[in-house]
């Protein structure tokens, strides 16, 4: 009888031991596989502001040998190609100032922990402004009009999210937008 | 099941999460490799946009001795021009205050090229970046005797024959600046040679090399003193005076016979020097400027003309990262033709 008891526990030991270590052994695989999606999310985060970043560059570079000493009688866009969704969950991006610079700043939506950013080398100074959200009523007085909206965050969803320019006197304003019917 | 079987399946448990785990993080990794390789060619190619295609602020930052690098806003290579603008045509004088020779205030130090792009801050750099320049044309004068010798080719070291060559002589003769002009053709060695009179000491070389619209112009210094020509500016060591307060301009014109060299005499006056050196300014600059030569006070030659770096890098010496990118861009740099090689990387991910 005493022999028997013995057994009983151990088994129940052995076998709650076992259980204890599938369901660790889970949380743990679960903790890894989460931090490399992270990293994951992060490098498709950055390629996608390195891509915003320099097509800034592009179309402002456009606009001025286009233009040079011109106004622009309409915006010059540049349509962006973006993923949907990265790895499957949604994000959005904008420019924000930062040591003064402006970046591009993609993040997803609802982890803030989950972003990535990348510089813009063209210089908002005297000739160039890029217009972030803090000046978007500018932007919104400029592009009034026509089928560019000038947007301070725009959802990486979207089909019709353009970069846009727009050379006013000798000032050529850049920024995100969206072509309404684009 | 006995005690040794519990363990057992403890052992195969962890040996399953040491390979999921293993399994799990192989293709994250070599997706992450092509991605950085992506990024980089984004970030490169927004850089070249930038410094092939833009001015920078102020636009006059490259000609202008009293801009140092601190006054600068934003950096661009690109010439600057009112009306209308000529893609991948460089200013010679940004290009020169890449060159590390210059006077320190004049110099763009690289941690400030970096953030002036965005790829770096108060002293820490996310990226480095080294950029070539790479001469269309390869023009090697020598001097020997009374023989000069130009040797021409390619960016590969290949002889280039049947290039047009115009070789300027420039001496002192009677107190006054000579200037003699030779015409030859390279022959299947890619060599041109003139033999000169005995009379002629000759203190300064120069060479245009035209092969089919492709300009390219070499330098040799002989007995001259050396100087820097920054835009309108004269740079000439402290210890130096320039006599009768005129410089003449050696100016490139192009004719039936091919370039022709030709003078232009400026009054000059003394300006704000940098460093240890004294500035004279001439005033005006003609467009096809190919150097500018002065007297001292002892009757020596001054020239001077604007020097183009071989290569300007954020790191000294060699780069080999693991991951990097290059874009080569195909660029006119005032004259001559040049191949811009820019590499870039990441220094931290």
């Amino acid at each position: 009888m005493l022999i028997l008891v013995h057994v009983s526990i151990q088994h129940i030991i052995g076998t709650v031991a076992l259980i204890g270590l599938v369901l660790s052994f889970a949380l743990a695989y679960h903790i890894i596989v989460s931090s490399i999606e992270g990293e994951v999310i992060k490098t498709q985060l950055s390629q996608t502001a390195e891509y915003i970043s320099m097509s800034l560059a592009h179309v402002i570079s456009l606009t001025d040998f286009t233009y040079g000493v011109l106004d622009t009688t309409y915006p010059v866009t540049k349509h962006l190609v973006l993923p949907k969704t990265v790895s499957g969950k949604p994000y959005n991006f904008t420019i924000l100032r930062s040591d003064g610079g402006y970046y591009v700043y993609v993040e997803v939506i609802g982890r803030s922990d989950l972003h990535a950013k990348s510089p813009i080398t063209v210089k908002s100074e005297r000739k160039i402004v890029i217009l972030t959200n803090d000046n978007l009523d500018l932007a919104e007085s400029l592009l009034k009009g026509f089928e560019v909206k000038p947007r301070p965050w725009v959802s990486g969803g979207l089909t019709n999210v353009v970069v846009w320019c727009y050379k006013s006197g000798d000032i050529i304003y850049a920024g995100l937008g969206i072509l309404e019917g684009g | 099941m006995k005690t040794y079987e519990y363990i057992f399946a403890a052992i195969i448990l962890i040996a399953m999460l040491l390979a999921a785990t293993f399994l799990t993080s192989i293709s994250p990794s070599l997706y992450r490799s092509v991605s950085e390789a992506e990024q980089l060619k984004m970030a490169a190619q927004k850089v070249v946009t930038q410094l092939l295609l833009s001015p920078g602020e102020p636009e006059n930052w490259g000609e202008n001795i009293d801009v140092k690098s601190s006054d600068i806003s934003s950096i661009g290579l690109a010439i600057s021009t009112i009306f209308t603008q000529e893609a991948f045509s460089l200013d010679p004088d940004k290009v020169q205050r890449l060159n590390r020779d210059l006077p320190a205030d004049l110099y763009i130090p690289p941690d400030k090229f970096l953030e002036l792009l965005g790829l770096g801050s108060s002293g820490y750099s996310y990226y480095g970046a080294r950029i070539d320049f790479i001469p269309a044309l390869r023009v090697a004068i020598s001097f020997d005797g009374n023989e000069v010798r130009v040797k021409v080719t390619s960016e590969q070291g290949i002889p280039v024959v049947g290039a047009n060559v115009t070789i300027g002589v420039l001496y002192v003769r009677d107190g006054r600046i000579a200037l003699d002009e030779e015409l030859g053709i390279t022959n299947l060695d890619g060599e041109c040679t003139i033999n000169l009179s005995s009379q002629i000491n000759p203190s300064f070389l120069v060479a245009i090399v035209n092969y089919y619209g492709l300009h390219m112009l070499g330098f040799k210094n002989i007995s001259s003193h050396g100087g820097y020509l920054i835009g309108k500016y004269l740079l000439v060591k402290s210890s130096l005076e320039v006599n009768d307060a005129s410089a003449l301009q050696i100016i490139a014109i192009p004719s039936n016979e091919g370039l022709r060299l030709r003078n232009v005499t400026y009054c000059i006056s003394s300006s704000v020097g940098v460093a240890d050196y004294k500035a004279y300014d001439m005033g005006y600059v003609e467009p096809n400027i190919v150097a500018v030569v002065a007297l001292t006070k002892n009757g020596e030659l001054i020239a001077a003309y604007k020097v183009i770096p071989e290569s300007y890098s954020t790191i000294a010496g060699e780069v080999y990262t693991p991951l990097a990118y290059i874009l080569e861009r195909s660029v006119r740099i005032g004259f001559s033709t040049y191949t811009i090689r820019l590499k870039i990387w990441r220094m931290t991910w």
